[in-house]
Order: C-alpha cells, then sequence, then structure tokens
C-alpha cells in the first residue's frame, strides 16, 4: 500500500478553489484525506498547479484489434495518461468490431495493464452493418454500458435500439449510453470536407450540413418516441446545435458532445490541402464553429471529446482526398482547449471530466468533489508551462495534429489513475 | 522558387508577359527548326499520375522544343496505387537533380503539396477538379490571338462545371483579365457556392447564344451510376448542347472553343466541331508555345527584351 501526498496544488472541483494538500491510496484506489500539511510515503509535487479530476474521453477510437496502425490499445493508453485522462470509451470500430461478448473479452485482455480506464463500448448493430441488434442484454450483463451507433441509415433499425436497450438498464445509477453520430451517409458520398465555397474553389467534394441535420432531427424525433435517453457526438454544425437546444428546452433527455477540432478551426483551414483538417464531421463553416462555441457556453453541449484517430503519419504525404480522416488527439486535447478556448479551468474541467462522468453514470465516485472516499482519478495540470507536441515527440503520429508545431500553453505534470500515478513530472510511469 | 499551381499564381500583368512570350514562341515553332536552347542542361519531370495524352505530349514537345532534358514519370509504370506516398515518389524523383515537375494528378491538390516535399518548380497540369492553368493561359491566348484582346469580351462556359478544373481556371484567368463570364449548365452541375464566384449564372444557352463573343463547352459525360446529374444525354444535347441551330444564330465573329477531347452529338454537334468559328485546334496547336512560355518564364531568364525579342538565347541568331 503506497500513500501518495499530492502537495502544494490548487483543488479545483465542484465545490470551488482551495490550496490544499490531498492523500491517495493506491490499494483502496480512493482519496483518503484532504487538508493541509499533508505527507506520504511518495511526494508529488503540485505548486503552481490546479488538482482537479481526470479527465474522460467519451469517445476515442482505438487501433487494436485489427486496423493497421502504429498505435497499441496500451500505446493509446499512454497518450491518454500524458494528456490527463484517466477514462476513455473505446469506440468499437474496431477489425472485427465489438459486437459480442467474446470481442470484449479480447479487447478487456488487450486493455490489461493500460494507463487509463478503457470503457468498452459495443455497436448497435451486428458486424457495425446497421441491419441486426447485437446481443445487448448479454453484452450489458457483461458489463458494457455505452453502445455507439455510427450513422445507422434504417430508420427502423435505430427505433429498434432505442427501444430495446430503453429496457436494459441495470438501475439508475448506471445507466445506459446510446451514443449516436448524426450523419446522412447518401447525401454526398465521397465527401472529403464541408460542401461550401471553400471546397467549391478547392475542387473537394464536399458535405452540407444538413447531413447532420436531418439525421440529428430523425434521432431526436426517433427518441421521443421510444424515450431512449440519447447522446450525440461530435456535432459541426449550427444546424444541429439548434435542434439539440429546442429538444433540451423542450426537456428531452439528450446530451451532446463537440471535439475540441471543431471548436478551432473551419473549412477555410483546408486551403493549403492539409489532411491534418480532413475530420468527420468535417470541419463547417466559420459560423458554424461560432454556433458549437455558442452550444458549449449555453450548455447546449455538455462535453468536449477528443474523437482520436490513430493513424501513421504516412496519412500527411497523400493527396486530401485519398488521406484518412481524423487525427490524435488525446496528448493535446486539454492543452489546445486551455491555450485557445478562453475558458476558465473550472468550466474545461466541466467539459472533460465531470459532465462526461455524469454523462456515463460514473458521477457518484468520480472525484467531481474532491473528498475522501472518491476514486483517485485525478490530474495535476500546469497551466503556465509553453510546449509544442513537436519538440515533445511523443509518437511519430503526433505529426497528423493540426496543433503539432502549435505553441501550446498548459500541461499535464502528473496523472493518478485509481491512486497510482501513469504520469510523474511530464513523464510516464514505467 | 517560383510554380504555377493555379492561374491565381499570376498578377495581371505577369499574364500579359506570358501571353507576349507565347507569341514570340508561336513565332519560333513555325521555322524549319522549331527549338531553341533556352534550357539547355535542365531537366524536367513529366509526373502524370493520371493519364493523359494531349496535355503530356504538349507538355513534352514543349519542353524539348526548348532544349531541355525530359524524365517521363507515369503512374503505370511505377505500380503507384491510390494512398500511397506521394511524397516518396517525389523526392525519389528530386533526388536526381530535377529542375522542374510537370504534374497531372486526379486528386486535387497534389500540386500544392508537391511544393513541401521538393525544392523543383512545379508546374501543374490538371488536378482532380481543381486547376488546370496552362490551359486557361492557352484559350486566353487563343481567344486574344482571334479578338485583340479578353477585356470586354462575353463568355459563356457551358457544361459540367461542378467537377471542371478548366472551368475554375478559365473563370479566373478570364474575369481579372476583364471578361464577362457566364456559367451555363444545370443546376446539378453547377458547383457549391457558385453564386460567391465572379459570373453570372444561366440555367440555359438559347438566351445568349447570340450575344456572346466566345462559347466554352466543356465534355460531358453520362456516369453510370444510378447517381448521375443528369437523366440522359439526349436530354443534355436538347438543352444545353451547341446545335447547329444554335451555332446557326451565334454571331459571324464569335469563336467556338473546347477544352478536348469532345463529344460529338452531346455538348457539341459534330458540323458545329468543325464550323469554321471553331478555335478547337488552335488551342490544341497553341498548348505548345504557352507551355514553352510557362516553363522558360520558370526555368529560363524569362524576360522579352526592349525590342520584344526572347532573351538569354544562346546562339546568335537564334530567336531572329
Amino acid at each position: 500500500m503506497t500513500i501518495t501526498a499530492i502537495k502544494g496544488g490548487t483543488l479545483v472541483d465542484r465545490d470551488g478553489e482551495r490550496r490544499l494538500d490531498l492523500l491517495v491510496d493506491s490499494d483502496s484506489g480512493e482519496i483518503v484525506e484532504v487538508g493541509s500539511g499533508l505527507d506520504g510515503d511518495v511526494t508529488l509535487d503540485a505548486s503552481g498547479c490546479l488538482v482537479s479530476s481526470g479527465l474522460i474521453d467519451l469517445h476515442a477510437q482505438l487501433a487494436e484489434p485489427g486496423i493497421e496502425a502504429a498505435e497499441t490499445i496500451l500505446e493509446s493508453s499512454e497518450m491518454a495518461a500524458l494528456g490527463g485522462f484517466t477514462s476513455l470509451v473505446a469506440e468499437p470500430y474496431t477489425d472485427p468490431c465489438l459486437d459480442s461478448t467474446a470481442a470484449l473479452a479480447e479487447a478487456r485482455s488487450l486493455s490489461r495493464g493500460a494507463s487509463a480506464r478503457i470503457v468498452p463500448a459495443a455497436t448497435t448493430s451486428v458486424g457495425g452493418r446497421g441491419e441486426a441488434l447485437t446481443s445487448m442484454a448479454e453484452l450489458v450483463a457483461a458489463g458494457v454500458r455505452v453502445f455507439s451507433d455510427d450513422a445507422s441509415p434504417d430508420s427502423g433499425f435505430v427505433r429498434r435500439f432505442m427501444e430495446y436497450l430503453s429496457t436494459l438498464a441495470p438501475d439508475e445509477s448506471s445507466p445506459l449510453v446510446l451514443s449516436l453520430l448524426c450523419e446522412d451517409q447518401t447525401l454526398a458520398p465521397g465527401w472529403v470536407m464541408h460542401e461550401g465555397p471553400t471546397s467549391s474553389e478547392l475542387g473537394l467534394a464536399g458535405q452540407p450540413s444538413q447531413a447532420e441535420e436531418t439525421i440529428v432531427a430523425r434521432a431526436l424525433a426517433l427518441g421521443c418516441l421510444t424515450g431512449a435517453r440519447i447522446h450525440i457526438r461530435s456535432l459541426s454544425s449550427s444546424a444541429g446545435v439548434e435542434l439539440v437546444r429546442l429538444a433540451k428546452l423542450q426537456g428531452q433527455a439528450v446530451s451532446a458532445d463537440v471535439t475540441v477540432h471543431h471548436l478551432l478551426y473551419c473549412d477555410e483551414d483546408c486551403s493549403g490541402y492539409d489532411p491534418r483538417f480532413k475530420f468527420r464531421p468535417p470541419l463547417r463553416r466559420a459560423a458554424d464553429r461560432e454556433a458549437l462555441r455558442s452550444g458549449v457556453a449555453d450548455g447546449t453541449i455538455d462535453s468536449i471529446s477528443t474523437h482520436h484517430q490513430p493513424y501513421s503519419a504516412d496519412s500527411l504525404d497523400m493527396a486530401f482526398d485519398q488521406a484518412p480522416f481524423g487525427c490524435p488527439g488525446l496528448t493535446t486535447s486539454l492543452a489546445s482547449a486551455w491555450t485557445d478556448l478562453d475558458l476558465g479551468f473550472a468550466r474545461l474541467v466541466e467539459l472533460m471530466s465531470w459532465a462526461p462522468a455524469a454523462i456515463l453514470g460514473s458521477h457518484g465516485n468520480h472525484p467531481v468533489v474532491i473528498e475522501p472516499g472518491r476514486v483517485a482519478d485525478l490530474l495535476v495540470f500546469d497551466p503556465e508551462i509553453k510546449w509544442t507536441p513537436e519538440q515533445r515527440h511523443l509518437s511519430s503520429m503526433e505529426r497528423q495534429s493540426p496543433t503539432y508545431r502549435q505553441t501550446l500553453t498548459g500541461l499535464v505534470r502528473h496523472t493518478i489513475l485509481g491512486g497510482s500515478p501513469t504520469v510523474i513530472d511530464r513523464e510516464l510511469v514505467s | 522558387m517560383r510554380h504555377l499551381l493555379t492561374t491565381q499564381d499570376l498578377s495581371v500583368s505577369e499574364i500579359g508577359d506570358l501571353l507576349s512570350l507565347t507569341e514570340r514562341f508561336s513565332e519560333i515553332q513555325a521555322r524549319d527548326v522549331p527549338q531553341v536552347p533556352a534550357l539547355r542542361g535542365r531537366t524536367v519531370v513529366m509526373a502524370f499520375f493520371e493519364d493523359s495524352t494531349r496535355t503530356r505530349s504538349s507538355f513534352d514537345l514543349a519542353a524539348r522544343r526548348l532544349s531541355a532534358n525530359v524524365l517521363n514519370f507515369s503512374a503505370g509504370a511505377s505500380s503507384l496505387s491510390k494512398g500511397e506516398s506521394i511524397r516518396d515518389t517525389i523526392e525519389t524523383l528530386t533526388a536526381m537533380e530535377i529542375d522542374a515537375i510537370v504534374v497531372r494528378h486526379s486528386s486535387s491538390g497534389v500540386p500544392a503539396q508537391i511544393t513541401r516535399w521538393s525544392d523543383a518548380a512545379v508546374v501543374n497540369a490538371g488536378d482532380g477538379t481543381h486547376a488546370h492553368p496552362t490551359q486557361a493561359l492557352l484559350d486566353a491566348f487563343t481567344i486574344s490571338q482571334h479578338f485583340g484582346q479578353i477585356d470586354g469580351l462575353k463568355v459563356a462556359i457551358c457544361g459540367d462545371i461542378s467537377h471542371s478544373r478548366v472551368a475554375r481556371s478559365n473563370v479566373d484567368l478570364m474575369t481579372r483579365l476583364g471578361a464577362q463570364v457566364t456559367l451555363v449548365a444545370p443546376a446539378t452541375l453547377m458547383p457549391p457556392a457558385v453564386e460567391t464566384w465572379p459570373v453570372s449564372v444561366a440555367s440555359s444557352i438559347d438566351d445568349l447564344v447570340d450575344q456572346v463573343d466566345v462559347v466554352y463547352l466543356l465534355r460531358v459525360q453520362q456516369e453510370r451510376q444510378s447517381s448521375s446529374p443528369l437523366p440522359n444525354l439526349v436530354e443534355y444535347r436538347r438543352k444545353y448542347g451547341l446545335t447547329t441551330e444554335r451555332a446557326r444564330a451565334m454571331k459571324p465573329d464569335s469563336l467556338i472553343c473546347h477544352p478536348g477531347p469532345i463529344n460529338r452529338g452531346v455538348e457539341i454537334d459534330g458540323e458545329v466541331a468543325d464550323d469554321p468559328r471553331s478555335a478547337i485546334l488552335r488551342q490544341v496547336a497553341n498548348g505548345i508555345p504557352v507551355r514553352m512560355a510557362v516553363l522558360y518564364w520558370l526555368l529560363g531568364p524569362g524576360r522579352l527584351d526592349e525590342t520584344g525579342r526572347v532573351t538569354g538565347l544562346v546562339e546568335a541568331g537564334a530567336d531572329r
């Protein structure tokens, strides 16, 4: 049993800010004491730093099993820890996808020893084909709480999984999350960016916002019909934000997230044909970006996620229309958001930690209030230090990120997972 | 290092310089030995990732008539497939000490990306649906040969605008040179946000055909998928094609242009392609001196002297 003391930092939680030390226990995995002048077996210096609950990513794509990439699950979890994450929801679109208890067992075994909690998500349909329901009851019994749907085209199927899932939640404290990516893939097949003046000028196939708008509307309408609680991930358009805002006003059980990239960039950033700005959903107009920021400000959008995609650095050396979508985001999303979004730390932690915890139902345990008895999943963040991802050279994949050469302000100093540090003084604990 | 990636890389006065250079190289073409030593010792690579006999031959001849060494690289021969690293290919070529890369690729933006991986001059010979600057230059040269200038001319561009790099380059070049451009196509073939382009838009060629100075036709193809933007080509011809009847209505001194290859009986009737007002073959012929001018401008001294002669040619009497 090791007691680690986190000393000299400013605790930031739902109750406010205060300069206090805390002690965490690696055996129980919990916070054991919060106070002044505390000492433990190991001391982590947090002077000048902000201490909060660890970040939770609501959707990150991992590369195992089966997707050719330069990153194993364990490596992704290390990137996550370096980025301040203590949990991440792993998207099921691996090869084979996670649609059975056998695949779940495989994913769990590959995740053993990871530097962050890997929360498995299962697909709503067998093989992700949008036709037959996965054995959801069996998966729930095996511990799955998140079901992910990627643009299933058939409305009847969407209704069925909403209805079926709504009767399966084990109890109130352990809700089921139905995470939907809302896209009409028939509207603009072959798209590579947002359809608009920029795509027109660049000669790149575009997808109009209506591809998201129509399916968000469908998801909300079917959510109403079935009473399902839904989560809409990675919003990209002002129309999408509007629809969610209205649904929330009407009392519908819906939550939504957005990636940091969609809050920072827009379609014009594709002008140099740089594949680092190729995303799914695409970066849309500046006005959509403003609407997404307003959505975050007024609570329409509950959280910020990374939508991490692990690709080899080669994708930068391909034509824009051939390059894969997305970029790695686990190591830089927090710093990027802190540098460019002009949000206070507490607000950022709410978006990247407390709100995801509430959506996943781990609210009770997650240290949204830093007090004894809570799980010791913590982040110690140095808000002033300047760095560039290129300098740190964490992995060759990082080249794919738009922030690769950007000078970011703010870096994770320590990350604690279940009472044991995964990152000490900005380095991984081996 | 300068490149020619899009017509927007050229200022209006640079366009003027290139057209003057083209005039001089045109005259050189007419000689017994249409060759000048201006680019002797330079190496120009033809990196055609997308097939094209016409454009490649035109660039190849242009480079050879300037006495440059030409290296032909074609995607098929190198087993380069989609998604492979273009960068690796380009870096291999660059290691051979080359001066210019003429690139054609089916993906928009590749020539721009190539400028990041090589220090050679990059000439865009057509990238995806984005740009084809030398086509626009030879079109401008052909049109101004006929009318004396482009300023004030009325030009209609008809066909699949949304997928046309030729249309995009011509719209930029012609509007900056002072022409009034109207795009004619069904809405399904218009590019998105066309209202932000410096053009007018018409949904029928009949309203304009007797008023324009140039009818510029683009090739229209029937796609095999059910998602085709056109019901069929017969309907296209009926509403938008330059039929014999419509050609009859055109002004006697107007011009008919097409970047080729033509689809007789679709966007242009067979007879009309052979009409005396058709500049189609002149466009092809002008491709070579235009491309000589571009290569000379990028790699050679690239100037005309006070008497309007091409400078920097080694042999005495070579440019008389």
